[in-house]
């Protein structure tokens, strides 16, 4: 599965988006112990680079 | 020979008669014999020379003293004197006998017997009266005593050690009237072969009591009475993701995920038409798309990750790590060999303990119950706080890679032996598990219904489905139903949302609508 990160609140930084390559949307928190957080880390260290600020879905 | 009554022989009064016999060879003239054991006058016979001498007073001899012969005549130098006594033999005076008594047919004895010395009997021997000892019967070579009748022992019996496990065995009914009181041992009742009933009031003493089955149903031999399922939502009852079957690594049910990878395709759905008795629901596993060959890396499971808090009890990895049982309802469309995992980590993430049982399943498509004891892991790592303490994992294909072998403590995570059936390869086969349980010690017992409320406020420490309402497009706080595990990971189907500790924001903007939000902090 391949993904793309950004920060819902780029200022405040204290939630990422992910979102699949379905559209899928995962926010994860800047836990240490999330495991998603930890992939994230893990897909950072791996060279990869946040996009832009997340827009918010349409309801 | 005649008697004063005119008998010829011995009285008709003497049992019998015995004869002694003398010869005397004198060297020089002699009228003075002495017979040495005896005589009773007028029982004598005296020879000279083989000829039948006469007795009395003016004949051949004399013999009035019950021990002298005097001749008439003196005997010469080469003649032969032979004296011959008759002797009565009477059973009243047997002491007298010179010998032993022996007797060829029956002895019968009408009156009393004293036996002063000791009686040795070869043969059997058979009272038919009452037999009294005065003192003590010892006995050194007896091998079995055996009493048609009863047996009183009216000051107490002391039974002495038997053989290695049986000193007193009653194969019939036993009765105590008085106390029954046991020593430094313990009683041992078996009900495996029969039932043991106590109607009475029971008091049990100062220390406690031990007892594992009442009304055919096992209670706990350790930990508690209640909570004694380590496991969450075991009866695969909350699904706050929905029922909808799974087919890649993600939970038919709350806590329970399904672990999968190969080149066939798998589902995982909670069931609520085949179940066992007692039971609502259960998980289904399916294959629907076979894999033929089980490459090494191949794997199908059905875990349960227990946090490291609730796991910290069992005390794992130290020396005190206690045992623990599983048990399960379990149904398969494969019969074989089947593998029960318990996995532990080190690090809290990396699944690196692992002890594999074996299961069977024995007939096709029919519920049987299984328990599983396992030994607690003296060695080891193991994680006590948030993160991964102990897994429960039910093995369905297990590639080489994830293989151990069964019954000790490893180091690798494991799915199963290499005796794992591997379901992946039978197109269609089904697994189902229900009413799973994992408590502390030997027995399992029946499995604990928690109420609704309770195992949901359960699940909700790793994952919460929540229906929320944004007015106007205001963006607001919302406090999680209770403290997550760790700060979870959310999806929203409105407005984006940032995750805290204990509550995540939706963001402002929109309209009104309602929302829902998905927190997930699972293991």
């Amino acid at each position: 599965m391949t993904y793309t990160f950004s920060w819902v609140d780029p200022d405040e930084q204290t939630t990422l988006c992910r979102r699949d390559q379905d559209g899928n949307v995962l926010y994860i928190p800047t836990d240490i112990q999330n495991p998603h957080y930890q992939h994230y880390l893990d897909w950072i260290s791996e060279g990869n680079t946040l996009d832009s600020a997340d827009e918010p879905p349409s309801e | 020979m005649a008697d004063r009554n005119g008998y010829i022989g011995r009285s008709p009064a003497d049992s019998s008669t015995v004869v002694a016999r003398q010869i005397f060879q004198p060297t020089s003239d002699t009228t003075t014999f002495t017979f040495a054991s005896g005589y009773s006058v007028g029982y004598l016979d005296v020879y000279l020379n083989g000829s039948r001498l006469v007795s009395g007073a003016g004949y051949d001899y004399r013999a009035s003293d019950g021990s002298t012969i005097i001749l008439n005549s003196a005997a010469v130098n080469g003649d032969v004197v032979e004296v011959v006594a008759y002797k009565a033999f009477n059973a009243t005076t047997v002491d007298t006998a010179p010998g032993n008594l022996s007797v060829g047919g029956n002895l019968t004895v009408i009156n009393d017997t004293t036996i002063s010395g000791d009686l040795l009997v070869s043969g059997v021997s058979t009272f038919q009266g009452n037999v009294s000892i005065a003192g003590t019967l010892t006995y050194e070579d007896v091998t079995n005593i055996d009493s048609v009748g009863l047996i009183t022992a009216r000051s107490g019996a002391i039974i002495k050690t038997g053989t290695a496990t049986t000193a007193l065995l009653v194969e019939g009914d036993a009765r105590i009237t008085g106390i029954l009181t046991v020593g430094t041992g313990s009683i041992t009742i078996d009900g495996t072969t029969g039932n043991s009933s106590i109607t009475g009031v029971t008091t049990v003493g100062v220390t406690s009591a031990y007892i594992t089955s009442i009304n055919n149903l096992n209670y706990p031999t350790a930990g508690p009475l209640s909570n004694r399922n380590m496991l969450i939502n075991g009866d695969m009852r909350i699904a706050q993701r929905g029922s909808s079957a799974v087919t890649g690594s993600s939970y038919p049910v709350d806590r329970w995920l399904q672990g999968v990878n190969t080149s066939g395709a798998v589902s995982a759905q909670r069931s609520t038409a085949v179940t066992p008795d007692d039971f609502g629901y259960s998980i289904v596993c399916t294959v629907t798309t076979a894999d033929a060959t089980t490459g090494t890396t191949d794997q199908w499971n059905i875990q349960q990750i227990i946090e490291g808090f609730d796991a910290a009890r069992l005390l794992f990895g130290t020396a005190n790590a206690q045992s623990v049982t599983v048990s399960f309802w379990v149904r398969g469309s494969v019969t074989g060999t089947y593998c029960v995992t318990l996995l532990g980590s080190s690090d809290g993430t990396t699944l690196d303990r692992s002890y594999v049982s074996e299961y069977t399943i024995a007939s096709a498509d029919t519920w049987e119950y299984k328990t599983i004891t396992v030994p607690g892991d003296t060695g080891g790592t193991w994680t006590t706080d948030n993160g991964r303490g102990l897994s429960v994992r039910f093995g369905l294909t297990a590639g080489s890679n994830f293989q151990q072998a069964a019954g000790s403590w490893g180091t690798t995570n494991a799915i199963g032996s290499s005796n794992q059936t591997q379901l992946l390869e039978t197109l269609n086969a089904t697994w189902y598990v229900a009413g799973v349980q994992l408590e502390v010690g030997s027995v399992a017992t029946p499995f604990e219904n928690r109420n609704y409320a309770d195992e949901l406020a359960k699940c909700q420490r790793y994952y919460q489905a929540l229906g929320v309402r944004q007015s106007s497009g205001q963006g607001f706080s919302y406090t999680f139903l209770c403290p997550m595990r760790i700060t979870p990971s959310g999806t929203s189907t409105g407005n984006a949302i940032t995750v805290h500790s204990t509550a995540f924001v939706i963001s402002s903007g929109g309209s009104s609508g309602g929302i829902t939000c998905k927190l997930d902090a699972e293991l």
